[in-house]
């Protein structure tokens, strides 16, 4: 498969503290690749030095198999940027907007015309065209961004956190999008720190923390990284802390949790859990309103690997 | 040319502002200038009382001159209200005219008149008049002629006034057309700051930079393309600036002072773009642009000489007045209107004046190109 990007051992440092170390990731085309991470782990610095908007201090950025470098017009043409802080002009209409990005861009007035109505279209903007930004809700302004960034339907596109703080129904406007997007071509780069996103959208997944790639794979490779099986809980009133005694020594249990009437227990990989568990609180007179299991997640999979939270 | 067409549609938005802010300060030019009368002078009459203990003729005489020169106001005879009088400005001057004044005056006795005067300037021509009258008396008495003689005598030298005849009739206009363009130093640079700092702080956006920066877009294009619409926007104003001194003026207008008058004012508003660029790459908040506008549009324009005549400034505020293009700019608008005869050696000084203002120009553009690079 085609790499439409190459990063070899990229370091950024300000002063003394490492941004991004020793950093080594790749993009297929016609991918989605996400990079995962809590905030501050260097997603956006990553990001920037690829696009030569920061420099660095060792390693090598291949795009479309060139060397970027902040003269690379050709490259340049052929990427789009949403940026996670919404860059638009107040003064101007969203159709203004979109067309003055587009312009940077695309010279010929017809097929920008063209294109700007292809750019409403996808975010859903075609109600707020003589809109000004500062008219638009928070999600509305977001799908700005977005069209602002895709217009000039680039090859490559980075969308750096495109859903904080967005309401669900335009975040689910833009993930749609970034599907169609990537279904018409476009090969993708998504930073965020929404394990689900990723998850529902990304082939690839890099996990970043402290500006180092702590794991890189497609999503079920990395659930393949944790020791954990599954998660049950367990809506249950008033457990006795001999119960709760009793489970921790259960085979393949690797943790176990009460908190608020609620009943977390962690399992290794194997099989018949829920229905071991079941078992054990019908043989134990536990009655409980509730119980169902769940599967590791990415913020699991990050939890093992570096003892905290996703979004901590 | 994206960014210079959007430059404009940016401008449209705030056009309502922009107007309004030419149309002030075109207006104070206007008004301005309308206010200073450099045509004619009337002197003014001086309020005098009079208190006369003389009877004599040359006395009845010299109260008739004085009642034509002044208006005469009664005052009570007494020290209480002549002070009062002088006190409360009701009166210039008190004229005491003591017993015998006249015999005394033509037998060379030195009599004294007295003159009591309030603090008013217009009291000191109120003493030139009596002492104009007196000394001619004086002089006619000491060649030996009689009271009657001297009297025929000061009637007809008193009716010789100057006529003062103004040479140049357009010579006040042509004065007052040079205040107007004097005073596009303070509507320029204060208009130009306002709307280059206003669309540069826009475009500087960190986010908006950003995103032209990753673009293929050129950045020597980009600053190129946003200069063009400075200089587009800036030469209109200067345009509705020239046209409305052509309709005031156009019989200087259309003149070779005038066309100096233009050259000189294209020059200054190259100028005075490149220095609003200048800032303009300067300011990150737009919050700042008033501040900065008024200190710089006023401050240039007071110690350039644009509201304080330069003559009345301190030489060392005039030196440190020569480091900006406004003082050449001000100083080469009164060079051209003092000029009458048009041959090499009378224009070159104008001639380098202007490329005096035109080098500053590329300084401060060449600073704020350095400083573009320097930030971004």
């Amino acid at each position: 498969m085609e790499k439409v990007i190459e990063i070899e051992n990229l370091t950024k440092c300000y002063g003394k503290f490492k941004a991004i170390y020793d950093l080594s990731i790749y993009v297929e085309k016609g991918k989605i690749f996400g990079l995962l991470g809590p905030n501050g782990s260097g997603k956006s610095t990553t990001i920037n030095c690829i696009l030569s908007l920061l420099n660095f201090e060792k390693g090598s950025i291949k795009i479309f198999g060139k060397e970027m470098q902040p003269n690379c017009y050709d490259i340049k043409s052929k990427i789009g940027v949403v940026f996670q802080d919404v860059a638009v002009f107040d003064e101007l209409t969203v159709y203004e907007n979109i067309n003055y990005f587009c312009g940077l861009y695309i010279k010929n007035k017809k097929k920008r015309e063209q294109y700007v109505e292809d750019a409403i279209e996808l975010t859903g903007l075609r109600e707020f065209k003589k809109f000004r930004p500062k008219q638009l809700s928070g999600g509305l302004l977001r799908r700005l961004n977005i069209a602002c960034g895709i217009a000039h339907k680039p090859e490559l596109i980075f969308l750096d956190e495109p859903t904080v703080a967005v309401d669900p129904q335009s975040r689910n406007n833009i993930l749609e999008g970034i599907k169609k997007l990537n279904k018409n071509g476009a090969t993708i780069v998504y930073t965020t720190h929404y394990m689900e996103e990723v998850e529902q959208l990304c082939n690839r997944i890099a996990i970043l923390d402290k500006g180092k790639v702590i794991a890189i794979g497609t999503k079920d490779y990395l659930k393949e990284l944790t020791t954990m099986g599954e998660k049950i809980t367990v809506e249950v009133e008033k457990l006795k802390k001999n119960t709760i005694s009793e489970l921790k020594n259960i085979e393949n249990i690797i943790d176990v949790k009460y908190e608020d009437n609620i009943l977390f227990v962690t399992y290794k990989k194997g099989e018949d859990n829920l229905e071991r568990m079941i078992s054990f609180l019908k043989e134990n007179n536990v009655k409980y309103t509730k119980i169902f299991s769940e599967l590791p997640t990415l913020n699991d999979v990050f939890l093992e690997l570096t003892g905290k939270q996703l979004r901590d | 040319m994206i960014v210079f067409k959007n430059y404009f549609n940016i401008v449209k938005r705030h056009l309502g502002i922009i107007i309004l802010f030419s149309m002030i300060s075109i207006g104070i030019s206007i008004i301005n200038t309308s206010y200073t009368n450099t045509e004619s002078y009337e002197s003014e009459m001086p309020k005098i009382s009079i208190i006369n203990y003389d009877d004599s003729a040359l006395t009845n005489n010299f109260i008739n001159y004085i009642t034509k020169k002044s208006k005469i106001v009664e005052v009570e005879d007494n020290e209480k209200a002549i002070q009062d009088a002088l006190y409360l400005n009701k009166v210039d001057a008190i004229l005491i005219i003591p017993v015998n004044f006249g015999i005394d005056l033509l037998n060379k006795n030195e009599p004294n008149l007295k003159i009591k005067k309030s603090t008013q300037n217009i009291s000191e021509y109120t003493e030139l008049l009596v002492n104009r009258y007196f000394k001619i008396a004086e002089n006619y008495s000491n060649i030996g002629m009689t009271e009657r003689e001297i009297i025929n005598k000061i009637e007809k030298d008193i009716q010789n006034e100057i006529e003062v005849k103004v040479l140049n009739e357009n010579q006040s206009d042509i004065e007052k057309l040079a205040l107007y363009y004097s005073f596009e130093n303070y509507a320029f640079l204060s208009i130009f700051i306002f709307i280059i700092g206003t669309i540069m702080c826009i475009f500087n956006n960190e986010n908006i930079r950003k995103r032209n920066n990753i673009s293929m877009l050129n950045p020597k294009s980009f600053s190129n393309q946003l200069f063009l619409g400075h200089m587009t926007l800036t030469l209109s104003i200067w345009i509705i600036y020239i046209l409305i001194s052509i309709i005031l003026y156009k019989d200087i207008m259309f003149t070779i002072n005038g066309l100096l008058l233009i050259i000189n004012s294209l020059c200054f508003a190259i100028s005075s773009t490149c220095l609003a660029y200048m800032i303009g790459c300067l300011i990150k908040n737009e919050n700042v642009i008033s501040g900065v506008q008024n200190v710089i549009s006023l401050g240039l324009s007071f110690i350039s000489g644009c509201f304080v005549p330069i003559e009345l400034l301190d030489p060392n505020i005039v030196s440190f007045a020569k480091i900006f293009s406004s003082y050449w700019f001000i100083q080469g608008n009164y060079d051209i209107v003092k000029l009458s005869t048009f041959n090499f050696k009378t224009i070159q000084p104008i001639i380098q004046n202007f490329g005096i203002i035109l080098i500053f120009g590329i300084v401060y553009f060449s600073i704020g190109k350095i400083i573009v690079s320097k930030k971004y």
